[in-house]
């Protein structure tokens, strides 16, 4: 009943708020559907390593088993009750919804991550490095790939029916269509043939050692992942952009600028190349989920200290806790990026946020 | 005029150029990493073909050197960084709850063992302690009383407590009753603590503090090998007993997680761990109170520095070690060619020999979960014979091993003990003879050549292998080959590794897998596989009473061989034990691989062979 009186409450004070402030309503909502959605998947990954067979205790006493020279019949350690206590202490005996609930209550409620059931370390000091390593790869491909697209997109929306814009339109495709993982094998061993890059993407020492040379060390450790992620994406980002320039050279309002003498390079960045940042802007987001899923091939093949590496690890142990908290920093930072993108689109097109109006 | 036709020509370049950039990438990329590998081959013989292996093998043996190690190491001088690598990031620090090889890799150079085995002479040597064992016969007692040496101290990089705390004999006490005998931690050595009593009964063999720095185990019956299952590893008292004391099972599990400063983590062995970046490396730097020294009095490791780097993927360990920031590197079959090809290498590859242990294949004998036709071939002794006089293990041992391989024939492992050249395996591949054995059980080839037994069921099974293993793969292959040319079908199923240990252990749906065991290394080990009521008696498991008369002879042998002292009498247990393993055949191992380990030449003092390994303590710079 109470619920129902605040949603009553609630309900006309948000479209008071649409009414007033559009924009911050339209991110609100926004917002809050992304809590809703990283629920709901939180609940969705449960459920999936719920389907898995066995879990983390199964798995690990037939390791052990298997490991123990001493094991017979007689002398079994493993019992069944004793398997049973392990799974009722880590609370893999409850079903897939209560242990989620736990665990939400444990990370809102306790602010408490808790722990990695297979290394027994703190989810935060297993994750905290490593998402900020996946972090910053993926925003040096992301901001390399939207300048450099942008560039070459709008350059060769200027060349339509050349040669040069042919072979543009070939190689985008040709990179669009070559396999992220062989282009990425290809380079390490492209580097390791040359001796020229390191066949490892990250430093051989910490940052706190030699933070300057770690910085340089960074960088020249990172490029040929880098080339790979760019030519990997760059196909796809570059004949966005010049599908949409061209769509909009098109536009009589283009003729119109054009009869009245306005420059081509004006009628380029300051009216058609605006009009490209809808789409733009859209698939940016998408582009930067993609990078966050690719980087598990990236990571693994390249030895990078990144998030998926350790959600793989975990997926495997079934080190529920460890997915989870994964999983859940992921997800909230793509959502992140496609709010932003959404955000930035409502401040870019306001027609946006008025929805159906 | 010219100036045009030049404009023209390149304006007709430049979209080549992007159009040959297109195909260049890729194609460069394709080359390199080809590597220049030669060109098209013409046909060859299969004479020619065995010609060129066998010309191959004696080729690529002459480029490798040959250096057991055992004894004659120079003295050396302490320096230098070993750049190693793990796949995957320690899961924890404490001794007691890592299980895992990488995190073994990482915690066991800060602990050591009671006693140290040397391998050449076939005898347990002091290391941590001494020790004396005695025997009273007349009332089949056994006592082990192990000394501690004076200078054992359990130190951290950062000295806290400074100057460290003394091993005494109360860290083995409390390590082997409230750890080790602890039940409810579920430690891998609890079971070795009970031994078997003339009656059936168990009984546990206790410790006994003496004073600070003796101990005494007492075994409730005399034993072959005492040293053996009292020989152990220990870690701190004064860390582990607080913790237990105040939050149990929870604080000794939770003691030395990865998050823990890696400076406070006690050592009494020859590294401290220094270092942890998480997916990055593992830095692990000398102990200078450890024990151990040389002839000249300088303490023991050489090495300065162990780097561990965490790389996931094998064929990365590869390149990094081509790539030179490697010192060592285990050479699989694939690699040793590319390895021994490079002009003026800076590494050495080292031949360590036969690899002791082989790979298996084993037919289900487990009624329960079985088809009964397949059931009644499979525990046939005679069915058994005949499938190990199809496998060819010298064409495996050339096809897969290209003739680095050689057949398994023993039971026992070369250092064990009670290994004797002359009990080999009698049914070596003959494929008449495998015919007439399957024709002693009524099964004989119809009209087309297929086998069929006496009701008429043509015989055919699965062998399962596990998908990553690329090697088992070839190998089933060529088995299925041949029980193919015998009129058999094999079919032959790569399944996930997980699956695979997931049907030995506890579905038991399986008709003949392959797999590997550790070697056959002492007379007395892999009771959980030979013994009947073993959980990893891989062909019919944790039996109530043994299944078959052969193997509660097996069970009784291995029972006598365990508790006779007498050398002479053992010897004529564990020949009985091997023969008739050897006759029955649960198991059929196939071959074992040489071993191979390319070191970079700027250490000295490297030695290497499968009895040992590498042992880095004595491994040096070279000094230019």
């Amino acid at each position: 009943m109470r619920v129902f009186a605040q949603a009553v409450l609630i309900g006309p004070l948000f479209s008071r708020l649409k009414e007033r402030y559009p924009l911050l309503s339209f991110i609100l909502t926004r917002i809050v559907s992304m809590i809703v959605m990283l629920l709901l998947l939180g609940l969705l990954v449960f459920g999936l390593m719920k389907l898995s067979p066995g879990d983390m205790v199964e798995n690990y006493v037939r390791s052990q088993m298997l490991m123990q020279s001493e094991f017979r019949q007689a002398d079994n350690i493993y019992t069944e009750e004793a398997i049973a206590e392990a799974k009722r202490r880590l609370g893999l005996d409850l079903p897939f919804y209560m242990q989620y609930g736990r665990w939400l209550y444990q990370v809102f409620v306790e602010r408490d991550l808790g722990q990695s059931l297979i290394s027994r370390a703190p989810i935060l000091f297993l994750i905290r490095e490593r998402m900020v390593n996946s972090l910053v790869l993926n925003l040096i491909s992301l901001v390399f790939l939207t300048v450099i697209s942008f560039g070459l997109g709008i350059y060769f929306s200027g060349k339509v029916g050349t040669r040069v814009d042919f072979a543009a339109t070939f190689t985008a495709l040709f990179l669009h269509a070559f396999p992220y993982i062989l282009l990425l094998i290809l380079l390490q061993l492209f580097a390791a043939i040359s001796g020229w890059f390191p066949i490892t993407a990250y430093p051989d020492f910490p940052f706190r050692e030699a933070p300057v040379r770690f910085s340089f060390s960074y960088l020249y450790h990172i490029f040929l992942p880098l080339l790979g992620a760019f030519l990997s994406g760059i196909g796809g980002t570059m004949r966005l952009i010049r599908a949409t320039m061209l769509d909009q050279l098109g536009q009589p309002y283009i003729t119109s600028l054009r009869s009245r003498g306005i420059p081509e390079p004006r009628i380029y960045l300051a009216h058609a190349f605006r009009n490209t940042l809808n789409p733009f802007i859209t698939s940016s987001a998408n582009l930067f989920a993609s990078l966050f899923s690719g980087s598990l091939i990236l990571e693994i093949i390249f030895s990078y200290p990144g998030i998926g590496r350790l959600m793989y690890e975990a997926v495997r142990q079934e080190d529920i806790n460890l997915v989870l908290a994964n999983i859940m920093f992921i997800s909230f930072l793509i959502l992140l990026g496609m709010i932003t993108a959404d955000i930035a689109l409502a401040v870019v097109h306001p027609r946006i946020r008025y929805g159906r109006k | 005029m010219n100036t045009r036709i030049k404009r023209a020509g390149t304006a007709r370049a430049r979209p080549g150029a992007i159009t040959a950039l297109a195909f260049l990438i890729p194609i460069v990329l394709l080359a390199a990493s080809c590597g220049g590998s030669g060109g098209g081959e013409d046909e060859i013989t299969l004479e020619e073909a065995e010609h060129l292996k066998a010309s191959a093998k004696s080729e690529i043996l002459s480029r490798t050197v040959e250096k057991p190690g055992g004894s004659g190491f120079a003295v050396g001088q302490v320096g230098g960084t070993w750049v190693a690598s793990i796949n995957n990031d320690p899961k924890t620090f404490n001794t007691m709850t890592a299980r895992d090889g990488d995190t073994r890799d990482v915690v066991d150079p800060l602990f050591d063992f009671l006693a140290d085995y040397d391998v050449y002479e076939r005898a347990f040597i002091p290391n941590l302690a001494s020790f004396e064992v005695n025997i009273d016969e007349e009332a089949d007692r056994l006592t082990v009383v192990y000394t501690l040496r004076d200078d054992l101290y359990w130190t951290t990089p950062a000295d806290d407590p400074p100057g460290g705390v003394k091993v005494t004999s109360d860290d083995v006490v409390f390590w082997y009753d409230e750890i080790l005998g602890d039940r409810s931690l579920q430690q891998p050595g609890y079971a070795s603590q009970f031994i078997e009593m003339p009656d059936g009964g168990k009984a546990h063999i206790d410790i006994e503090k003496l004073d600070e720095r003796r101990f005494a185990f007492h075994y409730p019956r005399i034993v072959s090998n005492p040293i053996l299952s009292t020989n152990m590893q220990f870690g701190p008292r004064y860390i582990y007993e607080p913790a237990k004391r105040e939050r149990g099972l929870e604080g000794v599990l939770d003691a030395f997680s990865v998050d823990t400063d890696v400076t406070t983590v006690p050592s009494i062995g020859e590294f401290y761990i220094t270092e942890y970046s998480p997916g990055v490396r593992v830095v692990l730097e000398r102990n200078p109170r450890y024990w151990k020294r040389d002839e000249g009095g300088q303490s023991l490791p050489y090495i300065e520095k162990v780097v561990y780097r965490i790389v996931p993927d094998v064929n990365t360990e590869f390149l990094l070690f081509k790539e030179g920031t490697k010192d060592a590197y285990s050479v699989r079959p694939e690699d040793l060619d590319e390895l021994l090809s490079v002009q003026n290498p800076d590494y050495t590859v080292y031949n360590g020999g036969e690899s002791l242990g082989s790979a298996f294949f084993s037919f289900n004998q487990n009624p329960e979960h079985m088809n009964p036709v397949v059931f009644s071939w499979f525990s046939r002794t005679e069915f058994r014979q005949a499938m190990s006089c199809l496998l060819n293990r010298p064409r495996i041992a050339r096809q897969v091993y290209r003739g680095l391989a050689v057949p398994a024939h023993h039971f026992f492992a070369e250092p064990n003990p009670f290994y004797d050249d002359d009990i080999r395996l009698e049914y070596t591949y003959d494929p008449q003879r495998a015919v007439s054995l399957l024709a002693e059980i009524g099964i004989t080839p119809d009209a087309e050549g297929t086998m069929t037994d006496a009701e008429g069921n043509p015989i055919e099974f699965t062998i399962n292998v596990g998908a990553e293993n690329n090697i088992g793969v070839d190998i089933c292959n060529i088995f299925a080959d041949e029980l193919a040319q015998a009129g058999i079908t094999a079919r032959v199923r790569p399944i996930d590794f997980q699956k695979l240990v997931e049907m030995i252990t506890s579905t038991y749906e399986w008709e003949v897998m392959t797999a590997s065991l550790g070697a056959n290394y002492w007379p007395s080990s892999g009771v959980n596989v030979w013994r009947s009521d073993g959980n990893f008696h891989v062909w019919h498991p944790l039996q109530e009473e043994p299944a078959t008369e052969w193997e509660a002879r097996i069970d009784e042998l291995y029972n006598d061989g365990r508790f006779t002292l007498d050398h002479a009498k053992a010897k004529a247990i564990y020949d009985e034990y091997q023969r008739l393993i050897l006759e029955q055949l649960p198991v059929m191992y196939i071959v074992h691989p040489l071993s191979f380990l390319a070191v970079r030449d700027r250490w000295d003092n490297v030695f290497f062979d499968t009895l040992n390994g590498l042992d880095t303590t004595y491994v040096f710079l070279k000094q230019e």
